[in-house]
């Protein structure tokens, strides 16, 4: 006769599963998070990227310790651009998220009271690249041409470089070729595609391995902030303290680049391996995110610029992504009350710090 | 048994079981070397076999890809469970009951045709951003055959297995713990095969979108930095691990539905012969009471 044997352990870890499926997630964003152990306060923040080298003030920040010498405990949501940033703010899954620009006009538009606090690159991440041997000199010679998108959302930024350039849209074929580095070269390669739209860091590893690109993305596109920082009036209010103790220490983390690179380096290496086993992309990244979190004025990290924000909105319109009578006040969707305070500590303590790990 | 197993691992039997996989590797190899050294396929795109190998062994010896590989396995593993269990419990009462099949049925089914790419981000803003998102997109997307193949193997139980029991007496319960669980769990098993692979599908899929760890994040890391060897030893690692939680399921479907397999069966009645002469044995030679069963013994 059938003996019901194995029944019972199946049945015992099906209920494990369902407790871990349903129950708390140690890795969880969550959303809230008061007080941690210690007296120290839970911050979520979201990122569109796992932990890596282009973002490596977190990185620093944890290892030099400047999260725990502000208190904060941050927990990292990170999540690629299928979601949006701003979502994880509306949906309580993040205290604080790193948006794009147009992300948080768009959201303001529909009647969302996102703000930009804090914006760490004074670069567009995001641009559009040709071979280097390539015909098109710049964007305007892109009509005509086939141009691969890194996702369906970079049409939204063809679209308005090719509103600005005066280029009608249906003049320019496209195709999502996605962003896996060697598809990208080979499609170059095979002459599939004249230009690319897509990311910083993707340009970056193709160049770091021998392929040969030329940034031709439009001036007014390319000096339009990367992934300023994204909260709501009401999280702001309840978690003002960790806001700011989690913004100081990513200045500090981001300071150390500007002034140490070889141990932001050592502590990438360490801290997110993967990215270092093509030893060419790893150090083209980490120069890249260097360079694109290189303020306007040091004693102001982050800082929010207007007059960028304002031709974002411009080129939003110009590309029908945003109708005329949608249009945001742009200085409601800026909130640069916390920058005197995220910038409030001893530059030469930090380098210290910097010091001291690198010489331990 | 342990001629048995000396047997089994006899160079002989090695080789010829081996045999026809290996040639069909060394096939499959010829021809991607051969595609490389022509030019059919850039080296970009299509690394050499052996960097892959290569790739593969430092990546394990590396300390950082043990954490991507538990993580994966993890969110696996415990979609699977949740999914399995989540087809059971929906199985069961629908093959109890038409009116649960006709209630249940065309949203088990509904859920299955949904793309579940298309909705892993929605999960991912539900369920948050740690293993829970993960676990359940695994768990969705092994739910359907588990959920399908229990629910058949509970309605096609034999019609005159059915009837015996009936004229024997037996309660419903009786009639579904003796007849249709063991009558169901060849179909089942089936189910809980293909299950186990769509876990680390959808595990994976969940780690492309959001993920801080994982095999799937390593994959686009490395893809990302034209690391392409590596991307290719996460893939086959993840080959691996699938081939492992198959072999699991392969292993708990021989032991649970030991009758299916001839050997298994004679191995189980020998075992079962040994124990009734010991018993004889030490009760002199008078047989035990037979204890009363529903229906016979096999």
């Amino acid at each position: 006769m059938f003996r019901f044997k194995a029944v019972p352990v199946l049945f015992a870890a099906a209920i494990l599963a369902i407790g871990a499926g349903c129950g708390d997630d140690d890795d969880d964003g969550g959303g809230g998070g008061g007080d941690g152990g210690g007296g120290t306060q839970e911050i979520v923040y979201n990122l569109p990227t796992p932990p890596s080298t282009l973002f490596y003030p977190a990185l620093v920040a944890e290892e030099l310790g400047f999260f725990e010498e502000e208190g904060v405990s941050p927990d990292l949501a990170p999540a690629a651009e299928e979601i949006s940033a701003t979502a994880f703010l509306d949906n309580g899954d993040a205290d604080v998220s790193f948006a794009d620009v147009d992300e948080i006009i768009l959201a303001r538009s529909q009647g969302g009271e996102h703000q930009a606090i804090f914006s760490p690159q004074h670069t567009n991440t995001a641009g559009v690249v040709v071979p280097g041997d390539s015909d098109i000199q710049d964007f305007s010679d892109i009509e005509g041409k086939t141009v691969g998108l890194e996702s369906e959302d970079s049409t939204r930024l063809l679209q308005a470089m090719l509103d600005t350039a005066g280029i009608p849209s249906d003049s320019v074929d496209t195709a999502v070729v996605g962003t896996s580095g060697p598809l990208i070269a080979q499609t170059f390669e095979d002459g599939e595609i004249d230009a690319y739209v897509g990311n910083s860091s993707d340009f970056t590893a193709l160049a770091a391995n021998g392929v040969d690109l030329r940034n031709i993305t439009p001036e007014d596109v390319a000096m339009i902030d990367g992934n300023p920082l994204a909260t709501l009036p009401d999280i702001l209010d309840s978690k003002r303290e960790a806001i700011v103790g989690f913004l100081r220490a990513w200045a500090k983390g981001q300071y150390v680049g500007l002034v140490n690179r070889e141990v932001v380096e050592q502590i990438a290496r360490e801290k997110v391996p993967a990215e270092w086993r093509n030893e060419a992309s790893g150090e083209a990244a980490l120069d890249m995110a260097i360079e694109l979190m290189q303020p306007d004025d040091p004693e102001r990290i982050g800082d929010l610029r207007p007059e960028v924000w304002d031709t974002g909105q411009q080129i939003l319109v110009q590309a029908g992504v945003l109708e005329e009578g949608q249009t945001i006040d742009v200085q409601e969707a800026l909130n640069d009350e916390l920058i005197g305070e995220i910038n409030d500590w001893d530059r030469a303590e930090v380098e210290a710090a910097a010091e001291e790990y690198a010489g331990g | 048994m342990r001629h048995k197993v000396l047997h089994a691992l006899s160079p002989k039997r090695l080789a010829r079981r081996l045999w026809p996989p290996l040639v069909f590797l060394a096939i499959l190899i010829g021809l991607w070397e051969l595609a490389l050294a022509v030019d059919y396929v850039s080296e970009r795109i299509l690394p050499h076999p052996k960097d892959i190998v290569v790739s593969f062994w430092e990546l394990i010896r590396s300390d950082f890809v043990w954490d991507d590989i538990a993580a994966t396995l993890w969110e696996s593993v415990a979609g699977f469970l949740l999914g399995s269990a989540l087809g059971l419990a929906l199985a069961i009462p629908s093959g109890l009951s038409p009116i649960m099949r006709q209630m249940l049925g065309p949203y088990a089914v509904a859920l299955q045709v949904t793309p579940r790419i298309a909705i892993a981000p929605l999960i991912i803003a539900w369920a948050g951003f740690g293993y829970n998102s993960k676990i359940w997109i695994a768990a969705i997307i092994a739910f359907f055959p588990v959920y399908v193949n229990a629910l058949t193997g509970i309605l096609t139980v034999d019609e005159d297995a059915r009837e015996m029991f009936r004229s024997l007496g037996a309660s419903r319960w009786q009639t579904f713990l003796h007849l249709m669980v063991p009558g169901s769990l060849p179909v089942l098993f089936a189910g809980l095969k293909t299950a186990a692979g769509l876990s680390l599908v959808g595990a994976v899929v969940g780690e492309f979108i959001s993920a801080e760890r994982g095999l799937g994040v390593l994959v686009q890391q490395f893809s990302s930095q034209l690391a392409i060897a590596d991307a290719f030893a996460v893939i086959l690692m993840l080959m691996l691990l699938g081939l492992l939680l198959y072999g699991v399921m392969e292993w708990l479907e021989r032991t649970t539905v030991f009758w299916l397999h001839d050997g298994r069966l004679v191995a189980r009645s020998r075992r079962r012969a040994a124990r009734a002469e010991k018993k004889l044995a030490r009760n002199g030679g008078v047989p035990p009471r037979p204890r009363p069963t529903l229906v016979g013994r096999r």
